[in-house]
C-alpha cells in the first residue's frame, strides 16, 4: 500500500526528516518505562496512573542507527479528553498542537493484562488512519494470569504490527525496533463500521471539515466521530474553532437526533464496544480457570477497611525509622567533616571577614542543609520503592475514604502524594483533575502536605528537643508521623471548608484503577532516589550557598564598634534589625528575633531555615571551634538567660513549618497553574495565618499547662 | 592575608552572589518552576481556567 506523501517523505532516506512516533496508552501501560528503553532518557516513571501530565520528546535510534523521534503523551483511556493532561494527547494527535508537529506515526501500547479495556482507544487511534504499532506490554503478567493472546490473529485482524513487549525488562524492543524502523508500516484500516442511522452524519462532517475547516481526509473522519461523541472537544478546541458550516452541520444532525429521540453519543460507543468484544473473544483465550491473583490476595489486606489503615500506619512507620537509624551514621559523618573542614579554615587562614565569610556564612550555611543529605536519600528511596511496587495507589485507595468525604477528588491523591517530594510536581499533577473547582481546592491545599524541604527545619528541630540529644528513636517517628499527619489532615480540613464555602460543587467520584503489584525496578527506584538527592545537593550549591553568603553579610553588618560580643554584633545587624522589627509579631509563639531572621530568609526555601540557623548561631559561637549546629541551638539563651529552644518552642516551630507558606517557588507555580495572583496570595495569608494561630494556641497552651 | 584585603574580597563575593540571585530570579526559564520532573507550562489549561 502506498503511503501518503506527508509520511513515505517522512520515511525517506531524507536525512532533513526523521520518523515521528507519538506514544500512547492507557494510563499506566508503561509508556513512560517503553520511552525510556527506546530514549535512554530517564523521564519519572511510577507504577500508578497519571504520573505523565505533559508530553515528552525523545530520540531513539533503530537497528541500524536512525533516528527516531518519539514523543511520551499523557495516559488516556480515550480521545474524548476529560483533563487536561488528556486533551494534549488528543491534540497532539489530532495535529492541533502549534508547538508540536503532527506526529507521522502511532506507537500504540497497551497492558496485556487488560487487552479488552485497552482496545477502546486502540480502535479511536485506528480512526486516525495513521501507520500504527501496537505493542503488547506487560505479557509476562498477561502469562502468568493465565491470559494466552494471539498475536498473529490480532494482526490480521487489525492491519497493523503486533508486537509482544516487557518494557520494564526490555524484552521485545529489537523487535518493536524493527518495525518503528520499516519504511513500508501499514496505513491502519478503520476497525469497525459506524452504525448506518449515524454513518450519513459523519461523512457529511468529514466532508465539511475537509472543505471548510482544512482538515486532511485521513483526519477528519475521526474528527467527525469525535465531534459526536465528545462535546467538550467542541469547547475546547478553543484556537482552532470549527468553521460556521461545520457547526450548522453539527447542531442540525443533533437536533434532529434529539427530536427523534436518538442517543447517537450512546450508539456510536456501544458500536465501538461491540466491535472490541467480537475481537477479544477472536484473541484472549484464558487458560484454566482463573482464580484471585496474588495482587487480589494481597488486596483483601492492603485496602481492607481496618487492616488497610494498619498497613499504612506501619508502613510510614517503617519509613521513618529507615530515616532516623539508617541515617545516623552518614550524617555523623558529614557532620564530622563540615567540622573539620570549617575548623582547618579557621587554622589556616588569619582572622577576618573572608574567613569569617567562608567558615560562618558558605561552610555552616551549606554544610548544615547538606547533613541531611542521606535522609533524604532514604525519603526518596522509600517513595520509589512504594511507587514502583504499586503500593502508592493503594494508599490512595485507603485514603480516598476520607478524601471524598472532605470532598476531595479521588484523583487528587496523586498530586497531594507529590507535594510530600515537593509541592511543586504536586500542583502541577493536579492536570489531571477535570473539574476546575476540584483542581483549585487541590492546589489550594497541596502545600500543606510536609514537602522534603520542611524535612531538614522538624529533624533539627528533634534533635534540639532534649538538651543531650539522646531522643527515643521512637519518640522522633512518632513526632515526624504526628507532624506529616497534620500537614495531611490540615489539607483535608481545609479542603472540606473550601468545598463548602469557596468553591461550592457536587460530591466528585473516585474511579482509579489499582495496577498489579509488582516488583520494584530498583534502577528506576535508585536512579530517581539520585536525581532528587542531585537536586537537592545543587540548590544546597546554588541557591543556598547564595542565601547563605547574603545572610552572613547581613548579620555581619553594619559592624559593631570595637569590643562588642557576637550576639551584640548580630543584634545591631541587618539582619538583627529585621528579626527585631518581626519579634512582636512572633514572641507570642514563644520566637525570639534570632528565629525571625530563619523565619524571614526562609520565605526563600523553607530549608533556608537550618542555613540561616547554621550562620546566625556560628556568628553568634565563640572561639575558634566549630560547634554542631544541634548543640548551638541547645545552648541558645533569652536575654534573661531562659532556654531559647525549649522542647515546646521545638514543637511550635515545627507546627508552624506544617502549615506556614514559606515558598516563593510554590507562590509563582500557583499563580502560573491558577493564571494570576488572587489564589496565591490568598494561599499564603491562609496557611501563614493558621501556622501563626496554631503555634500560639500550642505554645500558650503548652505554657500554661507548665511545659 | 591582611584584614582589609580580606574585608574587601569578602564583600566582593557578597555583590557577586547578590547579582547572581538576583539575576537568576529575573532570568526568564524555559520551564519556570517545572521541578525538574513535573512537565510545563500549558495554555490550553489557563484558557479553560479562564473560563
Amino acid at each position: 500500500m502506498a503511503l501518503p506523501a506527508h509520511i513515505s517523505s517522512g520515511l525517506s532516506a531524507s536525512p532533513a526528516r526523521q520518523p515521528v512516533y507519538a506514544l500512547v496508552g492507557n494510563p499506566n501501560c508503561g509508556k513512560s518505562t517503553l520511552f525510556n528503553a527506546l530514549t535512554g532518557l530517564k523521564q519519572k516513571v511510577g507504577n500508578y496512573p497519571g504520573v505523565t501530565v505533559e508530553k515528552r520528546i525523545g530520540t531513539a535510534y533503530s537497528q541500524h542507527g536512525q533516528p527516531i523521534t518519539v514523543i511520551d503523551l499523557p495516559g488516556t483511556y480515550s480521545l474524548a479528553a476529560r483533563s487536561p493532561d488528556e486533551a494534549v494527547t488528543r491534540d497532539v494527535l489530532l495535529g492541533r498542537r502549534n508547538d508540536t508537529a503532527q506526529p507521522d506515526r502511532i506507537l500504540c501500547i497497551v497492558d496485556a493484562t487488560n487487552l479488552e479495556r485497552n482496545l477502546y482507544l486502540v480502535h479511536q487511534i485506528l480512526d486516525l488512519g495513521r501507520p500504527v504499532i501496537l505493542v503488547l506490554n506487560m505479557m509476562d503478567l498477561a502469562a502468568q494470569a493465565g491470559l494466552e493472546i494471539r498475536i498473529g490473529r490480532l494482526e490480521k485482524e487489525l492491519g497493523i504490527p503486533v508486537i509482544a513487549c516487557e518494557a520494564i525488562n526490555q524484552r521485545g524492543l529489537i523487535e518493536l525496533k524493527l518495525a518503528m524502523s520499516r519504511a513500508d508500516l501499514p496505513l491502519a484500516r478503520h476497525a469497525w463500521d459506524v452504525p448506518a442511522a449515524i454513518a450519513p452524519a459523519v461523512s457529511e462532517l468529514a466532508a465539511s471539515l475537509v472543505e471548510s475547516d482544512r482538515k486532511a481526509p485521513l483526519i477528519a473522519r475521526a474528527e467527525a466521530l469525535l465531534l459526536l461523541t465528545d462535546q467538550d472537544s467542541v469547547r475546547v478546541t478553543g484556537s482552532t474553532p470549527l468553521s460556521a458550516r461545520t457547526t450548522e452541520i453539527l447542531r442540525g444532525w443533533q437536533a434532529r437526533w434529539s427530536g427523534e429521540g436518538t442517543d447517537w453519543a450512546g450508539a456510536l460507543v456501544s458500536s465501538r464496544y461491540d466491535a472490541i468484544g467480537l475481537l477479544s473473544a477472536e484473541v484472549i483465550r484464558a487458560n484454566g480457570s482463573v482464580g484471585p491473583s496474588i495482587s487480589d490476595k494481597i488486596d483483601a489486606i492492603a485496602t481492607h477497611a481496618l487492616w488497610g489503615w494498619l498497613v499504612l500506619g506501619a508502613v510510614m512507620t517503617l519509613l521513618f525509622l529507615s530515616i532516623f537509624t539508617f541515617a545516623e551514621v552518614p550524617m555523623n559523618w558529614i557532620d564530622a567533616h563540615i567540622a573539620a573542614l570549617a575548623d582547618l579554615i579557621k587554622n589556616k587562614m588569619p582572622p577576618g571577614d573572608l574567613r569569617d565569610l567562608i567558615t560562618d556564612g558558605a561552610i555552616a550555611g551549606v554544610g548544615g542543609v547538606l547533613v541531611f543529605l542521606p535522609q533524604i536519600l532514604i525519603l526518596f528511596f522509600f517513595i520509589g520503592l512504594l511507587e514502583s511496587t504499586g503500593y502508592m495507589a493503594r494508599a490512595a485507595f485507603i485514603m480516598d475514604r476520607l478524601m471524598s468525604r472532605v470532598g476531595l477528588n479521588g484523583k487528587s491523591f496523586i498530586p497531594m502524594l507529590s507535594s510530600y517530594a515537593c509541592a511543586i510536581p504536586g500542583i502541577m499533577a493536579t492536570r489531571t483533575i477535570e473539574d476546575p473547582k476540584d483542581r483549585l481546592v487541590t492546589i489550594l491545599v497541596a502545600p500543606l502536605m510536609s514537602c522534603s524541604a520542611r524535612l531538614p527545619v522538624y529533624l533539627l528541630m528533634i534533635a534540639a528537643l532534649v538538651p543531650d540529644g539522646r531522643v527515643p528513636v521512637l519518640t522522633k517517628v512518632g513526632i515526624m508521623i504526628t507532624m506529616y499527619a497534620l500537614g495531611t489532615f490540615g489539607a483535608f480540613f481545609f479542603a472540606w471548608l473550601f468545598k463548602r464555602t469557596l468553591l461550592k460543587g457536587a460530591p466528585p467520584l473516585m474511579i482509579m484503577e489499582l495496577p498489579p503489584y509488582r516488583l520494584p525496578g530498583i534502577k528506576d527506584v535508585a536512579l530517581h532516589m539520585f536525581e532528587r538527592g542531585w537536586i537537592f545537593v545543587r540548590r544546597a550549591g546554588t541557591v543556598i550557598l547564595g542565601i547563605s553568603i547574603i545572610l552572613w553579610f547581613l548579620a555581619a553588618y553594619p559592624k559593631a564598634p570595637e569590643g562588642a560580643t557576637p550576639t551584640q554584633q548580630l543584634a545591631q545587624s541587618f539582619a538583627g534589625r529585621a528579626g527585631h522589627t518581626l519579634e512582636p509579631m512572633i514572641k507570642p509563639i514563644g520566637f525570639d528575633w534570632q528565629i525571625g531572621i530563619g523565619l524571614i530568609s526562609s520565605f526563600a526555601a523553607r530549608e533556608v531555615f537550618v542555613s540561616t540557623m547554621g550562620v546566625v548561631f556560628n556568628a553568634e559561637a565563640t572561639g575558634d571551634n566549630t560547634v554542631p549546629l544541634r548543640t548551638a541551638l541547645v545552648s541558645a539563651k533569652w536575654p534573661d538567660g531562659r532556654a531559647l529552644f525549649t522542647p515546646l518552642v521545638c514543637i511550635t516551630l515545627m507546627i508552624f513549618y506544617v502549615f506556614a507558606m514559606q515558598c516563593m517557588s510554590t507562590i509563582a507555580v500557583v499563580k502560573r497553574e491558577t493564571n494570576g495572583w488572587k489564589w496565591p496570595i490568598f494561599q499564603t495569608f491562609y496557611m501563614t495565618g493558621t501556622a501563626w494561630i496554631l503555634s500560639f494556641i500550642v505554645y500558650q497552651g503548652g505554657r500554661a499547662l507548665g511545659f | 592575608m591582611s584584614p582589609q584585603i580580606q574585608t574587601l574580597l569578602a564583600l566582593l563575593v557578597v555583590a557577586i552572589a547578590a547579582t547572581w540571585l538576583v539575576v537568576r530570579s529575573l532570568a526568564k526559564k524555559k520551564h519556570p518552576g517545572c521541578g525538574g520532573d513535573c512537565g510545563c507550562s500549558n495554555n490550553e489549561l489557563k484558557a479553560k481556567l479562564k473560563n
